[in-house]
């Protein structure tokens, strides 16, 4: 990537503030203005906070969607997904409102946008604007080839008519790039992105006023976007035009990559909430976490938690380690990794009890974060839709899984420095190796899991798992894993998203970097890899008692110490004590 | 036409036929995949032929690009010629 001359941005914020957002938003347990309570507040009011949105306009918030070459913060997407996360463990709604759908729609821009639109978006991104991705057709869902709202071309303009719907900030947003159909044939050629940037003259062609009320994600300004003839100037074209789809789902690895590691924050604040609760909270003459039932049900949560971290942290690092097979690798994480997340949500639900549905304080806010994760799976890239991206990749799969002999370490050194993403790289086939899988049976993570060990013989069972799913795929006709597949078809899908969480687990055990992780302890490895050979087998029993008690000792000592639970936070701290004298 | 770009030619006229949703003669070389009830899916099917047969990983842009089996042929024979 060039660099275009973009304004430049000093990093961080004013000089005497902490440049991190958990010392900036304060602890939301204790009352201030960004607390718990304030948070649930505005939630039923369906606004996000004007205090923290002006606090993360202060600290640049939407530099880190810039590419450093182009003027930004973003080099690491590890980084990137590390500076946003304390924005997920207070409201998930602020951070997809205020700006991940901006993140969305300007990495099509740097995918395929031209020089000039390159620096123009990142100029916009850095003066705080927002664009909107006016992609979605309710009528047609995920299914963008289909979509109807059209653009045809007179004069240098094109002219816009039709309708997007269930379009965050779709009214306050500065921009929208539009998916405009620009051809009557089927197929993948027929749709141009099309960049509009609202100004006086166009803004009467189009009516983006109507909201869309939500069950979830309340505070998103989300609404409807109606054009009639809306003039766009042919240089806001994106790409050639007929590229629109190759742009998306190229773009769209990136975000489905980085929501699935946001997600693990507002998760890991409500693992940390029921912790605090079932320590505190009194029931048959001791409080909920001595029955046994809650602490299965929390330990088993927690399982389901690591190995939702373990993956999506991993495909982040495959966007710049492994860009060729990130089309499999991130459709695998948005699949997969909402799931294991709404399952621990799930079962923490029924942990919480009256006080998940009555909302008691303090801990109502558990209540909207389960609301708000809701709408993960579904979202630009849902969960079917990600299945659908596997499927007809799986002849290819197989093909790059039998000859991959080893795996990248890199990819599972969490934190470990990477360099700024080449969009160019990403690819949409199935790359050339297979690196999750591999690390099954790659000799150095055999070695780690200590052969003879319990742990070492439910990888092996894993790594039979993967050659049955191969021979399995082998034997499927090919023709039959289209759109029309039969459940047979996305079983095979779904079981190999388990088996890459698997290689990303035993990877992230194996990388033995830091000393103090609980990726070393032996009892979490094992009690985690049978968690998946579990959900291999289609049904989830209850962990086995030592799992449970290692898990819980784990949980309550990161919460007393007040650390996230998540192994790809390792080098954060929740709530780091600010020192005096400076803005908090 | 050179020649290796006829072989290719005709090997993709029979792998098209191996999927069995079209006959022998009822397409050209010219007719577009798209026409031929050929979807995204086959694309797919077909890169993992091309893949067996010659070598080379190709993504499924390369049908993209070249819509009909001649065309598609140039852009294997260039791959080739470039790999």
């Amino acid at each position: 990537m060039t660099t275009a001359g973009p304004s430049s941005r000093p990093t961080g914020t004013a000089s005497g503030a902490p440049d991190d957002l958990d010392a900036l938003f304060g602890d939301p347990r204790v009352p201030g203005p960004f607390d718990y309570a304030t948070i649930a507040r505005d939630d039923d009011a369906r606004r996000v906070s004007s205090a923290a949105e002006s606090l993360l306009d202060e600290w640049d918030a939407t530099a880190d969607f810039v590419p450093a070459s182009l003027g930004g913060r973003w080099v690491s997407t590890e980084d990137l997904v590390r500076r946003w996360r304390p924005i997920f463990r207070r409201d998930p709604s602020l951070g997809v409102g205020y700006g991940i759908t901006t993140l969305m729609a300007a990495l099509n821009v740097w995918v395929a946008g031209d020089e000039e639109q390159r620096a123009d978006v990142a100029d916009r991104l850095l003066r705080g604007e927002r664009i909107a991705v006016g992609f979605h057709e309710l009528e047609h869902g995920n299914d963008l080839l289909q979509n109807e709202c059209a653009a045809t071309e007179r004069g240098g303009r094109w002219f816009v008519q039709g309708v997007k719907q269930v379009i965050n900030n779709v009214d306050r947003a500065e921009s929208i790039l539009i998916m405009a159909r620009t051809s009557d044939e089927p197929g993948v050629g027929s749709h141009t992105l099309l960049m509009w940037n609202k100004d006086d003259a166009s803004r009467r062609f189009a009516d983006t006023s109507r909201r869309v009320l939500t069950a979830g994600m309340r505070g998103c300004e989300i609404g409807v976007a109606v054009f009639d003839g809306l003039p766009v100037p042919v240089a806001g074209t994106i790409g050639a035009p007929g590229t629109a789809a190759r742009t998306a789902l190229t773009a769209f690895q990136v975000s489905r990559a980085v929501v699935p590691a946001l997600a693990i924050a507002t998760v890991d604040a409500a693992l940390d909430l029921a912790v605090r609760f079932g320590t505190e909270r009194s029931l048959y003459g001791g409080v909920v976490l001595d029955l046994p039932h809650a602490r299965a049900l929390l330990a088993g949560a927690i399982a389901d938690f690591l190995i939702a971290d373990a993956l999506s942290a991993v495909v982040v690092r495959a966007l710049h380690l492994a860009p060729a097979e990130c089309l499999i690798l991130t459709a695998a994480a948005k699949y997969l990794v909402p799931q294991l997340l709404m399952s621990a949500m799930q079962d923490l639900s029924v942990l919480f009890g009256s006080t998940f549905y009555a909302r008691v304080a303090p801990y109502e806010i558990f209540e909207k974060f389960f609301r708000d994760l809701a709408v993960v799976p579904i979202g630009h890239a849902g969960t079917t839709a990600c299945l659908l991206t596997i499927l007809p990749n799986l002849q290819a799969w197989l093909r790059r899984s039998r000859r991959t002999e080893a795996t990248e370490p890199a990819l599972f050194r969490l934190g470990a420095p990477l360099e700024e993403l080449d969009f160019g790289r990403l690819s949409l086939g199935a790359g050339s190796r297979d690196p999750l899988g591999a690390a099954l049976r790659d000799p150095i993570v055999r070695d780690r899991f200590v052969p003879g060990t319990a742990a070492a013989h439910s990888l092996d069972r894993l790594g039979d798992a993967l050659d049955d799913l191969r021979n399995e795929i082998a034997a499927f006709p090919a023709s039959e894993l289209g759109t029309d597949a039969a459940p047979a078809a996305f079983s095979l899908a779904h079981r190999l998203t388990l088996l890459l969480a698997a290689g990303a687990w035993a990877g992230v055990c194996a990388d033995e970097a830091d000393a103090t992780s609980v990726t070393n302890d032996p009892l979490v490895r094992e009690a985690c890899l049978r968690r998946i050979e579990d959900r291999l087998r289609g049904r989830v029993a209850p962990l086995d008692p030592m799992f449970v008690d290692r898990l819980m000792t784990f949980a309550q000592d990161h919460v007393a110490r007040d650390i996230p639970l998540a192994p790809s936070a390792r080098k954060e701290r929740r709530h780091p004590h600010v020192e005096e004298g400076s803005a908090a | 036409m050179n020649t290796e770009t006829d072989a290719i030619e005709s090997w993709l006229v029979d792998r098209v036929v191996a999927y069995g949703r079209v006959d022998t003669g009822t397409f050209t070389p010219e007719t577009p995949l798209a026409e031929l009830g050929l979807d995204s899916v086959y694309a797919l099917t077909l890169c993992g032929d091309i893949e067996d047969e010659y070598d080379l990983d190709v993504d499924p842009t390369i049908v993209w690009d070249h819509p009909t089996i001649r065309e598609l042929a140039g852009g294997i024979s260039e791959r080739l010629a470039a790999a």
